[in-house]
């Protein structure tokens, strides 16, 4: 696993960019800051500008006021309500600042009688003059003994103002001198009482009016002709209310300052916003000085510039936009300088990777070969130099097509392209099979590959790659252990298990194509004779020469299979019964034709033939077997060397069959002891004989019903499907029971030997001495009680294994007895071998001997070979006492047949005893 | 539950309980302001009160009126009826302040019933004096309705014979007529000029009256109000046919049979007094509020009759005067 080293800045470069980074950012900070106090300053200098250009205007628009109302006066013959009322309302609802406009006549005391005279002729019948400011109403009388200033007009007439008709304004020195004041400048007056009255605006701009048409020149005539004030009552609030855009904060502040200098502040804003401001930021400062008459009126206005101004957005944006710029520069930079760095380490890794690719690749066992996208080759490794046969200068740029010719293993076809025919089966998902490689020495390589695309990052392919694997070692075991699972070792033949998959790819075909086949079953007769006679190896040599020939006689399309021991299969393609018969005859007629030699012996080979006609109605292979198999034996039962077709109708198959039925039945008798012993006595006919009596145990099975099945019927049938080892062993184990109670009760009168029956496959079965011992000791029995009956067939069909047996139960005790001698092959050869006692002389020539003298021949010549050899001997099926009487003249030691005792339930012995 | 949290539920929903149950103590809460018309609404005069109080008060009272008419209904009986109905009114509805316009409203009301009383009065359209209702009273304030006399007369004098010095006031023969032609008759003394009255109560009359007066200086036209088979088509058609020399008048609603008007402005009186109520519910005492005059007019011309007439205005004259352009 490859780990990724990243590389990193180091700590005092990212410190360092980090303070700097800051320092900028602070300093664009602040002169984007400063550059918004500047134009903040800018904007409100020009601002109060208009300010003071807007307050001077209204001073003067009420000056202006004043004067127009005195040409008025001026112009007109008397000065009355009706005309001054419509001016007056034009004036205060053009200058909104002008609350009131209001006429002070200086009246004489008779005018002060008519003024009084005309109110209360209006209808005002209590009208009275009022005092102004703090003076008492006593004070009044003077009036009528001098001038005062009474207000006679006023505009608007309202609630508020009303009160004001009728006031002497004169009655105040204050007020006096300020009107003295404006007489003497011949110019506006400013007034701010600080009367207590209630309904009177303390702010008051005044021009005084004269009698005549022309304002008087002289301070002393207009001293003279004064005939009253204009005076206009002003709104600072309004005054200073002005429709501007959204600016700083601003204070306002209006003193007056009289000629002698005393300043009187007669208005100040109120600020509400003082506490939010910060000291840090500082003022904004404008003070402005309006000359009025001989008085000054000062503005002052005050600002702080308010957060829009200042706009603190815009330097937080320009300091953001400011780390942003830094922030991307530094990253750039860094990433520039990290990138560089990563790329020279991811350089370094990546040769590192590549020499350890070269190195890998050089080492690994397979082959690897890319190419570009055109199959062109870039690269081989060594392997796959040494699999084509050719080196890496000698084929780059070639397309493999041109240098390794690839083919199937399977079919051998032309593959031009590995990598076309790998992607196709992945693509197809088939299984790929292995390709062959013709090296240039000409030796065929079997390669497993696998192909792979190369990509480039976005994933387009630029090339593919192939990895040759040589597996020509796997490929021949592979081959090898197939061979061996399909194919007999000793022959070199098909074994069981091929031929029967042959078997059912042929049964399949008759089912699909109608077709018809042949299955023929070879059992070599007597061929123990020659594994007895001449050894194994002589058998599988006789085998092998037997494969040869079968083979050679066959069809290259036919299978010849070994099915196990001396029994072979032959399959014909496309063949029927006929043909099949025919082809059976010459088979069986070239075995027969074989002479088998072997130590300067020479056998006659024949063989039994089952011929099965493979068609469509056939349902399995087992059923198919089972059919060849009857028709085989049914063969070797008709005399073997015989050919013996199967057909479902067939006697000899149906008897074979019918003994296929008995097969279930034998093994569920065994399995529940349905089997019962009888012992026939066989008895002493020399006197001094020993033993003086012998009970044969013979076997029986009686069914439910009363009957019993005849042991012709079932032994063969036993016999046929290798059961006799069960049967026998089931009569040794319960006749030994019997003979240990027999003699747990009682010890016999006389001397007894006990006689069982022994098949040739129980002979023949080596383990059966181990079990005979083994019983024996179980029922604690004394072995010279028993004695094993064994045929001349069996004992010479098993001759070296019946040998062993015979021996070993000898050795512990036992005898044994020949049975049936006679009729059989009736080998006197074999007497001198077969370590008997006891000979059973066949009953077919005891039975008659009394009527037939060849019998009786018979009879005597085997009692004389018998005793020459020292044997015992037994004659059965006695029927008759003359048959005794002769047997008694002739030698003959015992004696048995139904003349002398019909065989009796077995437990009888007990009884007997 | 902490007892802090029950005790903030708690005032919470005692707070929820004041506002349901102050609710609608509040909404009855705001000031009510009533006006009592002596007159009723079609009258172009009362119409012109009522338009200016309308206005002034706004939003700023709950208003109720009432109109007396007592112009059409002048017997005793309705009087007394209409005052008692209009005092149920007060008690019942409990208003803050009650404007009234006209003298039989400040005469039959204010003074009959609520002189110095505790609930403010502001009246106006009270004609030339307060004096013979005896106020102010405590409780009361207003602006008294004068005609302008003075220009109407001067103006008339200028514009007729200087050798003649008589003219005629011609009205209905009413209370109102006969107090006006007193008031007209002082202030045309004062220059010089003898005014005689001709008081009629029916269209003949007038028109005898109106004939007669052509051979006067200038004729003064009071108000018809009063002569009950006026046709105000035939009259104007009847002066313009006939008048030959300067007719004046203070009557608005005169002028389709006069040369010139110098006429009171209704709003005048009704603006000023919902400014009097509202510095009232503002907390003003009526005590500290003067009673005062009109002093507005306007002036008018009446070209029909200039036209048939062989008088001669100065272009001034023609210049500012309002034009009387429809005719009954």
């Amino acid at each position: 696993m490859t780990v990724k080293q990243r590389t990193t800045v180091s700590v005092s470069t990212s410190v360092l960019l980090t303070i700097g980074s800051l320092v900028i950012v602070l300093c664009v900070g602040f002169v984007a800051f400063f550059m918004n106090w500047e134009k903040a300053n800018e904007q409100f200098n020009y601002r109060t500008k208009t300010i003071v250009q807007t307050v001077s205007q209204r001073l003067a628009s009420a000056d202006a006021a004043l004067i127009t109302l005195i040409g008025l006066s001026q112009a007109t013959e008397e000065l009355n309500s009706a005309l001054l009322t419509p001016i007056s309302e034009k004036l205060i609802e053009r200058f909104p600042f002008i609350t009131s406009i209001s006429y002070l006549s200086l009246l004489t005391p008779p005018e002060i009688e008519s003024f009084l005279a005309e109110m209360r002729n209006n209808g005002m019948p209590q009208f009275q003059l009022q005092p102004f400011g703090s003076h008492k109403a006593d004070t009044l009388p003077d009036c009528f003994t001098k001038k005062c200033l009474i207000t006679t007009f006023i505009e608007p007439l309202e609630p508020k103002t009303a009160r004001q008709i009728g006031m002497d304004w004169w009655s105040d020195q204050r007020f006096r001198t300020m009107i003295f004041e404006a007489v003497t400048t011949n110019g506006p007056a400013l007034a701010s009482s600080n009367s207590a009255i209630e309904f009177l605006n303390p702010h008051m701009m005044l021009r005084p009016t004269y009698f005549g048409n022309v304002t008087p020149r002289s301070l002393a005539e207009r001293q003279e002709q004064l005939s009253g004030v204009f005076l206009l009552t002003i709104d600072y609030p309004a005054l200073l209310e002005f429709k501007l855009e959204p600016m700083s904060e601003l204070s306002y502040s209006l003193s007056i300052i009289d000629s002698n200098g005393e300043e009187q502040n007669i208005f100040n804003t109120e600020n509400t916003n003082g506490s939010n401001r910060s000291l840090m930021l500082g003022t904004l400062e404008q003070s402005q000085t309006f000359n009025l008459g001989n008085q000054n009126i000062r503005l002052d206005i005050i600002g702080w510039p308010i957060k829009d101004e200042l706009r603190p957005l815009s330097v937080l944006f320009s300091m953001v936009v400011t780390a942003v710029l830094l922030y991307a520069f530094s990253s750039i930079w860094l990433n520039r300088r990290l990138a560089a760095a990563e790329r020279s380490a991811a350089q370094e890794q990546l040769f590192q990777e590549k020499d350890k690719a070269d190195v890998t690749l050089q080492s690994i066992g397979d082959g690897v070969i890319t190419t570009d996208i055109a199959f062109r080759i870039t690269y081989i490794n060594p392997v796959a130099e040494i699999l084509l046969g050719r080196t890496f200068s000698q084929i780059k740029g070639r397309f493999i097509s041109e240098i390794a010719p690839f083919r199937t293993k399977e079919s051998g076809q032309v593959v031009e392209n590995p990598f076309t025919y790998y992607m196709g089966a992945q693509q197809s998902r088939n299984t790929p099979t292995h390709l062959v490689l013709a090296h240039p020495s000409g030796r065929e390589i079997s390669i497993d590959c696998t192909v792979s695309h190369l990509t480039n990052r976005v994933g387009n392919t630029i090339g593919s790659v192939l990895v040759m694997r040589d597996v020509s070692l796997e490929s021949e075991l592979t081959s090898a252990l197939a061979y061996q699972a399909s194919h007999d070792a000793l022959t070199g033949l098909l074994n069981r298990n091929e031929f029967e998959n042959r078997l059912k790819e042929m049964l399949e075909s008759s089912r699909i194509q109608k077709s018809q086949h042949a299955l023929c079953y070879i059992d070599l007769d007597q061929f123990k004779l020659v594994n007895d006679t001449c050894g194994h190896l002589a058998g599988d040599n006789l085998l092998k020469q037997l494969a040869s020939i079968l083979q050679a006689q066959m069809r290259e399309m036919d299978v010849v299979a070994r099915l196990g021991g001396d029994e072979f299969g032959v399959l014909i393609h496309h063949c029927g019964l006929d043909r099949a018969l025919e082809v059976a005859e010459r088979l069986k007629q070239v075995i027969g034709d074989h002479r088998f030699k072997w130590d300067e012996k020479i056998f006659d080979v024949h063989a039994s033939i089952g011929v099965v006609q493979i068609t469509h109605d056939i349902d399995t292979l087992s059923d198919l077997m089972s059919a060849a198999d009857l028709a085989c034996y049914t063969a070797k039962d008709m005399g073997r060397d015989t050919v013996h077709a199967y057909q479902p109708n067939d006697k000899e198959i149906a008897h074979r069959h019918s003994q296929m039925q008995w097969l279930p039945r034998i093994q569920e008798a065994l399995h529940n002891n349905e089997f019962k012993l009888v012992t026939q006595r066989i008895v002493s006919l020399q006197n001094n004989t020993d033993p003086h009596e012998i009970y044969e145990f013979l076997l029986r099975w009686p069914q439910g019903d009363g009957s019993q099945v005849s042991p012709g019927i079932f032994i063969p049938a036993a016999e046929r499907y290798d059961l006799m080892r069960n049967i026998d062993r089931w009569v040794v184990q319960n006749a030994f029971s019997l003979i240990e109670k027999v003699h747990a009760e009682y010890v016999p009168l006389r001397s007894r030997l006990y006689s069982i029956n022994l098949s040739g496959q129980s002979i023949g079965d080596p383990k059966l001495a181990g079990f005979i011992s083994s019983q024996l000791k179980r029922y604690n029995i004394t072995p010279e009680l028993i004695c094993f009956e064994i045929t001349e067939t069996s004992a010479i069909a098993n001759y070296s294994t019946a040998d062993e047996f015979i021996r070993q139960m000898l050795t512990i005790g036992c005898q044994f007895a020949l049975d049936d001698f006679g009729s059989g092959l009736s080998s006197f050869g074999y007497l001198k071998q077969l370590p008997v006692s006891l000979l059973k002389i066949d009953g077919q020539f005891v039975r008659d001997m009394a009527k037939d003298p060849v019998d009786r021949v018979m009879v005597r010549t085997i009692q004389d070979v018998a005793r020459a050899l020292k044997l015992k001997t037994i004659a059965e099926w006695v029927e008759d006492e003359q048959v005794i009487d002769l047997l008694r003249e002739i030698g003959i030691d015992y004696a048995q047949g139904f003349h002398i005792e019909k065989p009796q339930p077995a437990d009888k012995l007990l009884v007997l005893s | 539950m902490s007892r802090t949290v029950k005790s903030w539920a708690r005032h919470g929903l005692s707070l929820l309980l004041l506002i349901t149950l102050l609710g609608p103590t509040l909404t009855l809460a705001a000031d009510r302001c009533l006006y009592i018309s002596s007159y009723h609404q079609g009258y172009a005069w009362s119409d012109g009160v009522e338009r200016g109080i309308r206005n002034t008060l706004g939003e700023r009272c709950e208003l109720r009126q009432l109109d007396m008419d007592t112009k059409r209904n002048k017997g005793d009986a309705y009087i007394q009826q209409i005052v008692e109905k209009t005092k149920h009114l007060i008690e019942e509805w409990q208003p803050n302040v009650i404007i009234t316009s006209d003298d039989n409203a400040a005469k039959y009301l204010i003074q009959a019933h609520y002189k110095n009383a505790k609930i403010p009065f502001v009246f106006c359209g009270v004609n030339w004096t307060i004096s013979e209702y005896g106020f102010p009273y405590s409780n009361v304030t207003g602006i008294i309705e004068v005609a302008p006399l003075k220009p109407m007369l001067e103006q008339a004098a200028r514009l007729s014979s200087h050798s003649l010095y008589s003219a005629y006031y011609i009205g209905a023969d009413t209370l109102t007529e006969k107090k006006n032609f007193s008031r007209i008759q002082a202030a045309a003394a004062e220059l010089g000029i003898t005014l005689e009255k001709r008081l009629v109560s029916n269209m003949a009359d007038w028109k005898k009256a109106y004939l007669d007066a052509q051979n006067q200086r200038y004729i003064v036209l009071g108000s018809h109000s009063g002569i009950s088979d006026w046709n105000a088509k035939e009259m104007a058609q009847f002066t313009a046919d006939r008048g030959q020399i300067v007719s004046v008048t203070n009557h608005d609603w005169m002028m389709p049979f006069t040369l010139l008007g110098f006429t009171k402005i209704p709003e005048e009186h009704g603006e000023w007094a919902a400014k009097a109520a509202i510095a009232i519910l503002d907390g003003t005492s009526p005590i500290d509020i003067p009673i005062v005059s009109n002093r507005k007019w306007d002036l008018w011309l009446n070209p029909i009759l200039l036209e048939k007439s062989a008088i001669k205005l100065p272009r001034k004259l023609t210049r500012k005067a309002k034009k009387v352009t429809t005719q009954p």
